[in-house]
């Protein structure tokens, strides 16, 4: 989407903005503790360290969960799962969604029509209780539900997209383009896609907090994979001592928020770099 | 004019008719892959079961027959709309379906209607009032109430106005034991249905917001827009008229596509309110392999998006006449 | 901990013989509904077709049984007023209550108990081949009388027939049908304290008091309605809240109970499982390494840390269990502690190792063997307790990987394919090892096709003729001492890893009165239960 050499002035421009700032200092936070996560706690996020139920900013930074567990250490793991299922998942459903939308949109006729029986097809299905099924046939590992999460989601964009798409299609810039003599894809790519890209930026930050939260709702039902530490894992597993140890859904869930509101921080100053037109 | 859009919308579920027999199809087989099937489910939960048992319980669900002679037998059935039956449950699954069908249109309606209103407010306010106080805190609201987990959001409310405050049941769609009709049967409902269409809409309110606001915000920047400034229209007229009906599109779209996976994400607030629903039947079924039931569901589902996105097309050409419905032209 | 809690049992049971004695002088009050939550919502509400245990919570208001059974487990009069065991034991006569009529009006007689016996639980209950195996044929000399002709002298029978395990139906609706389609196992009808009265499927099932029932003024109850809630945090708000009055086990965390427990006017409702006798296991395959190895076995026995499972799983709802045969069935002399291996040493860690080592894996890198473990499917405190004894096998070298599974994968892969290195689970003991314990661990019962026999595939003679010469030994005492035998022997073997006796206990609101009075609990006719107003 981004050419390379657009890329150090895009930083430049989304860092200028106090929303991009703030957002990309976030996102570092969270990518460095996912990085350093083993050094930072090496014994793994799984040992049982402590007592159980030790509140936070006491003897442990964030407490200890029901089996005495160090929810700072799941924190920090969680993080590198987190945001690879966020990316991951996000990633294939917007490139997905994208060549779809943009496709059936912009030649419309049986293309569209195949795209949209096909998007029509997964979208059926409902969402949560697909992935659900997904997961039950295939087995709860990590790349069975990032595929899961992405087969269920894809549809919507490629329909937001297609959508977007038949509307710019329709304004005179396009016509004017298209009597030009300028080629499809050149016009697709070119004049077309620019204009749904704020919609798929807002939309595709939007998926990453989906994916996570997805991926959250797996664990929360016994779906996810019992052998990694994840967010989702996290709040699932605390969800039942709500009442005894708020620090066991809620430190996660905060991570889980910031990450998300860093994501679309970066999601809304991106937009404004790349659609000046938002300006006013 | 309606009667085209009747027309329309005719054509396009009779186009969808392939896609819901394709869906059915594909569904068929694939939750046939998931390993273990009803027979061994109740036999477990019974914690124990003999051979016989076994056996007996597979010819009567007719699992003992080839897996085509199961196809061909669902499909003859579904052509006259005959969508089986749950031995589990021991009742028609149309009549399964049937029976919570009510209670998770209620929900689903309600939190539609309450997310989408809520949700284009927000956003319209948000970008017209870009950059003020004001579209801050909307925004961060809306990314926190999104960013949240369903359930995290149902206890919550149920801890803070069921528990605490007491001004609202804890879980259930009626009193049990209370007339079942009338205008205090619809009171009871409806009291019982606060907690959990906020909780449900929350979520889907904050994805709308920041579509409406993202959208309107372009829609403000383009031409016509400008033009219509330079006419020296004023603002209000310019974001009622001309802005919002635009920019109110991708929401629409979104709308239209998120019914299904407000479907599927009501398996947990359904879950969490004790709220009869589809999701939980549909949620239910799947871990009890009551797979013609999951089917049925599914079935179900899909006439659904079908018949929305129809509806969802027409309602475009109602905001903006420059989309023309194209039914018909791709047989 | 043991003793103490040994203790704590026997004043809880003195405890119910005062509540019984002080609601026998009159303090009870008639009238009033209690909701009980259960959890999941069952398939069917007739238990003479399955042996579900939320079905069997619903049924057993509706119907009744030949007997019931004091705490001790000895049997007492329900359906039948009096009973005889013939010298040879090989028939037994029952006297049967006269006046009784099923909630339509029809008269119950010898022939409904006939019928159900022999035609319905026997070939239809997931026990009755258990229960009612031997007997062959059931004479019915009058209306009031019946004759369980049996193939052999069979002591378990006597503790079989209550409501939960053999409950009588009407032969009347059921005769000539497909019982499992038959319109009355949704809608039942029976003999019982409560009438059915309807379900809402999704949300919840109403039983209301019979005015006919045979016992004089009972029950106290005016309705029972059971509520299905899908959520347990929901299911402990509305405990909290009022609207529900009794959560059953399982439908609630541990962590919760401990937390709803402190609260004004919710208690722990103890006891109410000694005829259900709960023991929770790890099963383990035999059939391939490494715990094929009798060794191996041992080591995974003395690695694991079982107080610490339950204070920091189950939060103290069970005690360690010794072996097979549980503490529940000590009334009967059943059970034994003398002479068994005790893993719970304080050098057991070193142990497990020098086992390891000696079964040929010595330990490289910190690690000797990696095994998948599968905990049970029944919620997210079996996966916590899988995390647990992931942990705690780590200690001795072993590496273990998780591996969750939806219900009915679980099932398939364990106990149909045997693909599995070890699992959790739990059995009902029964108030007999005969009926209850022998099908984990008898070869007999090795049967892809069954779930929840012998899936560990464990075979050893020995065992088989003991379990073998129990089912046919008519001599208490006898039958006791083979029992003591299995237990030290399997104890030894450790074809299994028995971990707790589990306290299946309910949590109720105060107001609710005299709620566990028998050994089944709230699986009773709950018609000694009562409101305060």
């Amino acid at each position: 989407m981004l050419s390379n050499s657009a890329k150090p002035t895009l930083l430049r421009k989304i860092l200028s903005t106090p929303t991009g700032a703030i957002g990309m200092a976030l996102l570092t936070t969270v990518i460095l503790l996912a990085l350093f996560a083993s050094v930072l706690f090496p014994e793994g996020p799984f040992e049982m360290v402590g007592a159980p139920f030790r509140p936070p900013f006491g003897e442990y930074l964030f407490g200890t969960d029901m089996l005495g567990r160090d929810i700072a250490a799941g924190i920090a793991y969680g993080a590198r799962i987190s945001l690879l299922v966020g990316a991951v998942a996000t990633l294939v459903i917007v490139l997905l969604g994208t060549v779809v939308g943009g496709l059936a949109g912009y030649y419309g006729g049986w293309i569209d029509t195949a795209a949209m029986r096909v998007t029509e097809f997964f979208q059926t299905i409902p969402t949560f209780i697909g992935a659900i099924v997904i997961v039950a046939v295939l087995g709860p590992t990590l790349p069975n539900i990032i595929g899961a999460i992405a087969v269920v989601s894809w549809a919507p964009l490629a329909r937001l997209v297609r959508a977007e798409v038949r509307s710019v299609k329709g304004r005179e810039f396009v016509e004017a383009c298209l009597s030009l003599g300028m080629g499809d894809m050149r016009i697709l790519v070119v004049q077309i896609l620019p204009n749904v890209l704020s919609t798929i930026v807002v939309a595709g930050s939007l998926m990453v907090a989906t994916a996570i939260l997805f991926e959250a709702g797996l664990s929360f039902l016994g779906l996810g994979d019992p052998n990694i530490m994840t967010w989702g894992f996290m709040i699932g597993a605390g969800r039942s001592a709500i009442r005894t140890a708020w620090w066991m859904v809620t430190i996660p869930g905060i991570a889980v928020l910031l990450t998300v509101l860093a994501i679309n921080l970066i999601g809304d100053a991106l937009n404004e770099a790349l659609n000046p037109r938002a300006k006013r | 004019m309606w009667f085209a859009n009747a027309k329309y919308v005719l054509g396009r579920v009779l186009h969808g008719i392939p896609i819901i027999l394709a869906i059915v199809v594909v569904n068929f087989f694939l939750i046939r892959l998931a390993p273990g099937d009803a027979a061994q489910v109740l036999a477990g939960e019974s914690g124990a079961a003999t051979a016989e048992y076994m056996r007996q319980i597979r010819e009567q669900f007719g699992l003992d027959q080839p897996l085509w002679l199961q196809f061909v037998n669902y499909m003859k059935n579904l052509l006259v709309f005959d969508l089986g039956f749950s031995f589990r449950h021991n009742r028609e699954i149309s009549e399964l379906i049937m029976d919570r069908l009510g209670a998770t249109a209620l929900l689903m309606g309600t939190s539609m209607v309450l997310s989408i209103g809520f949700g284009i407010l927000l956003g319209a306010i948000a970008a017209v009032r870009d950059r003020t106080l004001l579209s801050h805190v909307i925004m961060i609201l809306a990314i926190v109430t999104y960013a949240t987990p369903l359930f995290w959001v149902g206890l919550m409310l149920i801890i803070v106005f069921a528990l605490n405050l007491g001004w609202f049941p804890t879980s259930g769609i009626a009193t049990i034991g209370a007339p079942v009709d009338g205008f205090e049967y619809a009171i009871d409902v409806a009291h019982h249905l606060v907690l959990p269409a906020i909780a449900l809409s929350f979520f889907y309110m904050a994805l709308y917001t920041r579509l409406m606001r993202a959208s309107m915000l372009e829609t403000l920047g383009q031409d016509f827009i400008k033009t219509a400034r330079a006419k020296g229209l004023s603002s209000s007229n310019i974001v009622f008229r001309h802005a919002l009906r635009n920019a109110i599109i991708p929401v629409l779209t979104m709308a239209g596509v998120q019914v299904s996976a407000m479907l599927g994400g009501s398996v947990i607030i359904e879950s969490v309110f004790g709220w009869p629903g589809l999701g939980l039947l549909a949620y239910e079924a799947l871990f009890s392999r009551d797979l013609n039931l999951l089917l049925g569901i599914f079935f179900l589902s899909s006439i659904l998006v079908v018949l929305t996105n129809a509806i969802v097309d027409v309602i475009y050409t109602l905001v903006d006449p420059r989309i023309r419905l194209n039914g018909g032209r791709h047989a | 901990m043991f003793k103490s809690l040994k203790s704590l049992l026997s004043v809880s049971t003195i405890a119910f013989a005062l509540a019984v004695t002080a609601s026998s002088a009159g303090a009870q009050s008639p009238g009033g509904t209690i909701v009980i939550t259960t959890t999941p919502e069952p398939a069917t509400i007739t238990n003479a077709l399955s042996s579900a245990p939320t079905t069997a919570e619903l049924a057993t208001k509706i119907f009744d049984g030949l007997l019931e059974y004091d705490m001790d487990l000895n049997p007492i009069p329900s359906l039948a007023e009096s009973w005889e065991v013939s010298e040879d034991g090989l028939s037994v006569t029952f006297n049967l209550r006269k006046g009784v009529v099923w909630h339509d009006g029809v008269p119950f007689t010898s022939a409904d108990v006939q019928f159900s016996l022999l035609e319905v639980v026997k070939e239809y209950h997931p026990r009755g081949k258990g229960n009612l195996g031997p007997v062959t044929s059931i004479d019915t000399p009058d209306d009031y009388t019946v004759v369980l002709n049996l193939e052999h002298p069979y002591v378990p029978l006597m503790r079989g027939l209550s409501s939960l395990e053999s409950p009588i139906i009407p032969k009347h609706i059921y005769a000539g049908t497909d019982f499992r389609n038959n319109e009355a196992v949704n809608k039942p009808i029976g003999t019982g304290p409560f009438k059915f009265v309807e379900w809402v499927k999704g949300s919840y099932i109403r039983l209301e008091r019979n005015e006919d029932y045979w016992r004089e003024g009972k029950p106290y109850l005016d309705s029972i309605v059971f509520r299905f809630i899908a959520d347990s945090a929901t299911r402990a708000a509305g405990l909290e809240s009022g609207e529900i009055d009794v959560a059953t086990f399982g439908t609630i965390n541990p962590v919760e109970m401990r937390r709803l427990e402190s609260l004004d006017g919710i208690s722990i409702a103890v006891g109410g499982y000694e005829a259900i006798s709960p023991v929770m296991l790890l099963e383990l395959n035999n059939q391939r390494p490494p715990f094929d190895n009798k060794l191996v076995r041992q080591a995974v026995a003395y690695a694991l840390d079982r107080q610490r499972i339950i204070d920091t799983v189950w939060y103290g709802f069970g005690k360690p269990a010794v072996g097979p045969i549980s503490t529940f069935v000590a009334g009967s002399g059943a059970f034994t502690d003398e002479g068994i291996r005790d893993y719970a040493v304080d050098d057991r860690l070193e142990i497990a190792g020098k086992l390891l080592d000696e079964a040929g894996y010595p330990l490289k890198d910190g690690k000797r063997m990696s095994i998948i473990h599968d905990p049970a499917p029944f919620g997210e405190d079996w996966r916590r307790m899988g995390e647990v004894i992931k942990q705690q096998l780590g200690k001795v070298g072993i590496e273990v990987e998780l591996r969750n599974r939806d219900y009915p994968s679980f099932v398939r892969a364990v106990h149909n394919e045997y693909d599995f290195d070890m699992s959790s689970s739990w059995y009902i003991g029964m108030a007999d090892p005969t009926l209850g314990v022998q099908r984990n661990t008898w070869s007999k019962m090795i049967n892809p096709e069954v779930p929840f026999g012998n899936s560990s595939g464990y075979k050893n003679p020995e065992v088989d003729r003991l379990w073998e010469a129990a089912q046919t030994e008519a001599d208490p005492d006898k039958r006791n001492e083979y029992f003591h035998d299995l237990q030290r022997l399997l104890v030894e073997d450790s074809p299994l890893i028995w971990l707790m006796e589990m306290d299946l206990v309910a949590v109720q609101r105060d107001r609710v009165k005299d709620l566990i009075t028998s050994p089944f609990g709230i699986r009773g006719g709950l018609y000694d239960t009562w409101v305060e107003k």
